[in-house]
């Protein structure tokens, strides 16, 4: 499954992040890398972008940026 | 005098240091940058990009030191040309700056992990570095205990922790830095597989050219890791051909050793960070909500997010409405007082004129600006300082994207409502270029506070006042209101479609991506918001003012030559000696006493005849200056142009007032009341400028206005760029001529297509 898809409240584990492209980079660059665990605090009043918890910080992201991170539930 | 020797010996061993600051966005480096130079930093622009130079110049111990300022960046991996400047000017490529001779890399210390990505990036350039730590106190409330003695050991590099905000720790930094000597640089951290140096090195060879220096490891290295980066299109085209071919193949051989790009720099980097942070910093445990957690659940909530949102954004926008306005009247009133002052001592002449109507009305001109973009750029420092920007934008983005922007555009945009200029000015939160630039072209269009004069004066004459729904006998739908409303939203509606060109056909297959810091609520720090809002307001009147200025003296000069003004200056002379007499008279006739009636009747009849010639006088000198305006070269390029003028429904004396208007909107009003013979002190609802607008003729006789023609004028201000301070600023934040002339020219015609159909629809309803 993709990181769009976990509910409010969930951990989840990443497993790739999909694609070469500007935005995968820059999700690796802001610390999105396989094995390292990703929570979903919540969204935008219209769903999207979402807020995420990784290492430490508070990350947004839009639900199609969400889409090119593959993750496994913990 | 004895040591003078030993301490110019001392100054001139050692050569004026230059130091760079580097850091993620939000980690305060800012902040740091004014402490260190103590808020005087020379502002001005980077060639060929839209990047601002900030530089310091501080002395520290007799030691001269440069402070760069380089925008706030999460990585050294460049994917524009803005992003390529902080590289360029690190690697000594960029030639405004000479090489940094150190590097300050200023770190958020409550998220220390991610924050050492870019640190770790910046330890291959194999230059000095001194590693800050900012924010610590905000860290260690937050439960982050960082060893910074042990950290600096572990890389052998000097590590301070600072608070900023109340200038701690500075003098560590300041001590730190000063240590620093020439040539003392680290080996790089080499984290890569020997397998990728190899092939970096081969595609140095591959690089290189017996004319050119051989380009640094660093640039190389960015050219294998960054796939589709700056650095790839930057040698796609100044290489030779078969490199592109080369760099391919080094990637997938690469990738079939098992490192692939552009992934293997995330997970080296990533790993050299939380290795070295294990025994060094103790984190609060995983998944623990926090304060600020609780307050983001609150003001990005379904309902009462965008409540608190509106509510806020509404509270900004009046107070710039409430609180400018009396600061205006104030700069107004002073400019009164200024031109009285001149004309008191000066005489009626071209050097008054020159002094009043061009250097008087063109400094007015500038600093009436001012409230506006002190009272916006306050809110603005306080919302970026404070953490809410960028839930501004988390709220907005979503809508933002439907006009082809991002969330970052609507806060500059909504300020463009009272004014263009600091809502430019405050695109500079838009890191990605192609959307900072769509949104400072598409801002001019939204219905500005200048543009309501033109539509008051021309509502007020044409259109009727008919009310269609009232409440308790007052209306509350009426023609005039619906009338001003579509005026104020028609620039808005306009701007969708143009967001939408300029994004997808001129800016093609630019899609900026919203992956950024959210960072934690904290109180912002008033020192922070007041060095802000002054060096906004200094940049704004010494690098866009002394251009708007400028043009304002040129229409001075365009409306006051070649006529011969002795006539009216005359007329002048005269006007002001009776204006004393009557003076002199009235406090006469207060003195006099009541039992000298027939003295009393003397002085009155003196009076009665003076104030007649006083008032003929007025209209002659009115007369002379509208003839004078009609033969300037104004008045000739208002006849010139009124062919082109003419299927809009305008004469040539609208023309004037558009040309005039160029330095403003809101001239046209003065300008009209020059040429209509009314003097130029007027205002929109003047009774008198009203009923000559709605008088006025064709040479055969036909009326110039009706409600077409009214309308026709309102549009064309309402998308205009008539505006010199908005053209300006473009171009100061822009670093180019380029986009101001571009928003002209693509407004201008907006603005003549628009008025040109109201015009002519209009008509067949008439």
């Amino acid at each position: 499954m993709t990181l769009n898809q976990i509910v409010k409240g969930q951990v989840a584990r990443i497993t790739q992040i999909n694609g070469e492209d500007a935005i995968s980079i820059r999700l690796m660059e802001m610390g999105l890398i396989d094995g390292e665990q990703i929570q979903l605090l919540g969204k935008a009043p219209l769903g999207d972008p979402l807020e995420f918890a990784v290492r430490g910080y508070r990350l947004s992201l839009r639900l199609n940026e969400a889409k090119c991170v593959e993750v496994e539930i913990v | 005098m004895i040591n003078t020797p030993a301490v110019l010996q001392n100054t001139v061993q050692q050569k004026k240091m230059t130091i760079a600051i580097i850091g993620n966005p939000n980690t305060g480096k800012s902040t740091l940058f004014n402490q260190l130079s103590g808020g005087h930093a020379h502002i001005g622009n980077f060639p060929g990009v839209t990047v601002e130079k900030k530089v310091g110049s501080v002395t520290w111990e007799g030691r001269q030191i440069d402070l760069v300022d380089l925008p706030g960046t999460y990585s050294l991996a460049p994917r524009s040309i803005d992003e390529m400047l902080a590289v360029d000017v690190l690697l000594g490529r960029q030639k405004s700056v000479p090489r940094p001779d150190a590097i300050i890399c200023i770190a958020d210390a409550s998220n220390l992990e991610r924050n050492l990505y870019l640190f770790s990036q910046i330890l291959d350039l194999s230059i000095p570095v001194v590693l800050v730590l900012n924010m610590c106190d905000l860290a260690r409330s937050r439960g982050v205990i960082i060893d910074a003695q042990a950290l600096s050991q572990k890389l052998n590099i000097p590590v301070i922790c600072t608070e900023a905000h109340h200038g701690k720790g500075l003098k560590e930094l300041k001590a730190a830095i000063l240590k620093i000597e020439a040539g003392a640089a680290h080996p790089p951290l080499a984290l890569f597989p020997n397998a990728f140096y190899s092939e970096r090195n081969l595609l140095r060879e591959k690089l290189q050219t017996p004319q050119e220096q051989a380009a640094p490891d660093f640039l190389v290295d960015r050219l294998l890791l960054d796939v589709g980066g700056y650095v790839e299109s930057y040698f796609e085209h100044h290489a030779k051909n078969g490199l592109m071919d080369h760099l391919h193949e080094a990637r997938s051989r690469l990738k079939a050793a098992g490192f692939a790009v552009p992934a293997m720099e995330a997970r080296l980097r990533y790993g050299w960070s939380r290795e070295l942070l294990q025994d060094v910093v103790q984190h609060p445990p995983d998944h623990r909500v926090t304060a600020s957690d609780k307050i983001d659940r609150w003001l990005t909530h379904r309902i009462f997010g965008f409540l608190f949102f509106f509510l806020l954004m509404f509270f900004v926008f009046q107070s710039v409405f409430t609180w400018a306005g009396p600061a205006m009247d104030l700069i107004e009133a002073g400019q009164g007082l200024v031109d009285a002052a001149v004309e008191s001592v000066i005489p009626p002449g071209p050097l008054r004129s020159l002094l009043v109507d061009g250097v008087s009305a063109g400094v007015g001109g500038v600093l009436i600006f001012l409230p506006q973009i002190v009272i916006l750029y306050f809110f603005i420092a306080v919302l970026e300082d404070s953490g809410y920007m960028a839930r501004a934008a988390f709220i907005m983005d979503r809508l933002m994207r439907s006009l082809g922007l991002s969330g970052k555009s609507f806060i500059p945009l909504m300020s463009s409502f009272a004014c263009a200029v600091p809502g430019i000015m405050a695109t500079r939160v838009i890191e990605n270029r192609h959307e900072r630039l769509t949104t400072i072209l598409v801002a001019p269009l939204m219905s500005c506070s200048a543009r309501w004069p033109v539509y008051t004066l021309f509502i007020a004459a044409f259109i009727p006042n008919i009310a269609y729904l009232s409440i308790a006998n007052s209306p509350v739908v009426t023609l005039q209101g619906m009338v001003l409303f579509a005026m104020s939203s028609i620039g808005a509606l306009i701007a969708i479609p143009v967001a939408w060109f300029l994004k997808r056909v001129c800016f093609k297959g630019d899609v900026a991506p919203f992956v950024m810091e959210l960072p934690g609520y904290k109180w912002p720090s008033p020192r922070n918001v007041i060095f802000r809002v002054y060096n906004r307001a200094k940049s704004f009147v010494v690098k866009a003012g002394t251009l708007i200025f400028m043009t304002s003296i040129l229409i001075w000069a365009a409306g006051y030559f070649p006529g011969d003004h002795s006539e009216q200056f005359q007329v002048q002379n005269r006007i002001e000696t009776v204006d004393v007499s009557l003076e002199t008279l009235e406090g006469q006739i207060a003195a006099a006493e009541e039992d000298t009636a027939a003295a009393l009747k003397e002085l009155q009849t003196q009076k009665d005849v003076l104030t007649q010639e006083q008032s003929e006088l007025n209209e002659k000198q009115n007369l002379l200056s509208s003839q004078l305006v009609e033969n300037s070269f104004l008045g000739k390029a208002g006849h010139w142009i009124a062919p082109v003028v003419k299927p809009l429904g305008w004469d040539w004396k609208i023309g004037v007032g558009v040309i005039a208007s160029f330095p403003a909107r809101e001239v046209i009003i003065s300008t009209l009341g020059t040429i209509y013979s009314l003097g130029g002190d007027i205002s929109e609802d003047d009774e008198g400028l009203i009923g000559s607008v709605r008088a006025a003729t064709w040479p055969d006789g036909s009326k110039v206005f009706n409600i077409p023609v009214a309308i026709s004028i309102m549009v064309f201000f309402a998308l205009c760029a008539q505006c010199a301070a908005t053209l300006m600023v473009i171009r100061r934040e822009t670093n180019s001529w380029f986009w101001p002339v571009v928003s002209f020219t693509y407004m201008t015609t907006l603005a003549y297509v628009g008025a040109f159909i109201s015009y002519q629809v209009g008509m067949l309803f008439i």
